[in-house]
């Protein structure tokens, strides 16, 4: 069969070879002046140093998927802890800002819906974990995942040692707050630590189990209903509270905060192996 | 004859002489094909060595269980779109100036410049299909790519690249029928 022939049977135009073959007698035609035996050559000694160049850049045949793999090492605790040093960098003048407003936003919200003091750090913990969240995909939502991806950690090393270090802020946060809310109030610190650490934990894991399955847009919403459940349908009392009614508050607190963790310490495993 | 692939993987490895067989096999071809999308010899040389030391510079991202081909038409085209996108902000719109003024300039038997002056307007006829379909019949009349490598040089399905080569030839078809269209002296890129 000849190509006219061939192209026209495969766009379904056979029956239409007599009209359009004037045409392809004129595109017959259309000939251009081809660079000689003389010019390849040129073109080669062109590009025979680049080529030199590139393959000292990169040697051999490594690519990159083994290159990042190389690069990698087991978890070393000293080397854990490097990597908290150099993630604190996370904690900066636009992430203190962006913790003040929801600090704002949830005293309106507690206002709005008269919910009592004692339940404000519950209500403001779980946007907190959503932020701790945000932060373990940073390199996604930054398009830096080329850059990650070569660093000589692990995604779940990154992933563990941003949780720490943001939990670690979040919890220090809450805590000042704790006292000073303590010296207006008088209520028990511990209890009130408890309380806001179970939703912190809760939601942090929520969302980072449910973005393995929805991605990172889907485990903020998740989260993120969760979390307006809590305000809006359970008046800032915790979830766990509400499902396990008979169970005393401490109770409800450690399942909550065991649970938290178990969502977590499954996200990171799976962060590992993706 | 060792396959494209194979000389890929020799030059992943480093060999020149794996280069040399593909410039011999490809500069041909990949000239033809950038002449008949931007018409001048000049923009073509360079776009041409361009395209080239694309190759040698990103040879360790080509993945071998591609067909070769397809992956170095894909570096053309993507290089002329970004020519072309360049010489559009500088407000350099690349022309057909040598293949027009080569041919209008013919001294000048009767016939002789009848036969160029239906060359001219075919290739004025050609230039004016919009991009898409003028790419697609290149890379299938003239290259002779596939319709799946075609498919996978513009990365659209093998659907859509049959339905752009079938609209490339019969707005071909109505173009050259129409006694009306003549060639325009001053030609501009579409």
């Amino acid at each position: 069969m000849s190509k006219k022939q061939q192209i026209l049977n495969e766009i379904k135009l056979d029956n239409h070879y007599e009209s359009l073959n004037e045409v392809f007698e004129k595109l017959d035609n259309y000939q251009v002046d081809l660079p000689s035996h003389e010019d390849s050559k040129r073109l080669l000694l062109t590009l025979k140093p680049i080529l030199a160049a590139n393959i000292q850049r990169e040697p051999g045949k490594i690519r990159f998927k083994e290159m990042m793999e190389a690069n990698r090492v087991s978890v070393h605790k000293p080397e854990i802890l490097q990597l908290i040093r150099l993630q604190s960098t996370l904690i900066n003048k636009r992430f203190l800002f962006v913790t003040s407003i929801l600090l704002i936003a949830c005293i309106v919200l507690v206002r709005y819906y008269d919910i009592s003091t004692s339940k404000f750090l519950v209500t403001l913990s779980p946007v907190l974990g959503i932020l701790t969240f945000y932060y373990e995909y940073r390199a996604q939502i930054y398009k830096v995942e080329e850059i990650e991806a070569v660093c000589r950690y692990s995604r779940a090393q990154l992933a563990l040692a941003r949780i720490m270090v943001v939990v670690g802020y979040n919890l220090l946060f809450l805590t000042c707050l704790t006292f000073i809310i303590n010296s207006s109030f008088s209520i028990a610190i511990l209890k009130l630590i408890m309380d806001c650490l179970t939703p912190l934990l809760l939601s942090l894991g929520i969302a980072l189990a449910s973005s393995l399955k929805f991605g990172i847009a889907g485990g903020c919403m998740t989260a993120g209903i969760v979390w307006i459940i809590q305000i809006t349908l359970l008046k800032g009392d915790f979830i766990f509270r509400f499902l396990l009614p008979n169970m005393t508050e401490a109770a409800n607190n450690i399942v909550g905060i065991a649970f938290g963790l178990a969502l977590i310490y499954h996200s990171v495993r799976r962060l590992a192996f993706r | 004859m060792i396959s494209d692939e194979e000389l890929a993987s020799q030059l992943q490895s480093g060999r020149e002489d794996a280069l040399d067989q593909l410039v011999f096999r490809y500069h041909k071809p990949i000239y033809a094909y950038i002449f008949r999308l931007s018409g001048d010899h000049h923009t073509t040389n360079d776009l041409v060595q361009d395209i080239f030391i694309k190759l040698c510079r990103g040879i360790n991202s080509y993945r071998q269980e591609l067909p070769f081909r397809p992956w170095l038409y894909r570096i053309a085209a993507n290089t002329y779109k970004d020519y072309k996108k360049a010489a559009y902000t500088r407000k350099v719109l690349p022309g057909y100036k040598d293949m027009v003024t080569q041919i209008t300039n013919t001294a000048t038997p009767e016939d002789a410049f009848i036969k160029d002056f239906e060359k001219a307007r075919l290739i004025q006829a050609v230039n004016n299909l919009n991009d898409i379909y003028r790419e697609t019949l290149l890379l299938r009349y003239y290259q002779e790519l596939k319709l799946e490598e075609i498919a996978i040089v513009l990365s659209v399905p093998v659907g859509t690249v049959k339905s752009r080569l079938s609209s490339a030839l019969s707005q071909l078809k109505q173009t050259l029928k129409d006694e009306d269209f003549v060639l325009r002296p001053n030609l501009q890129g579409s």
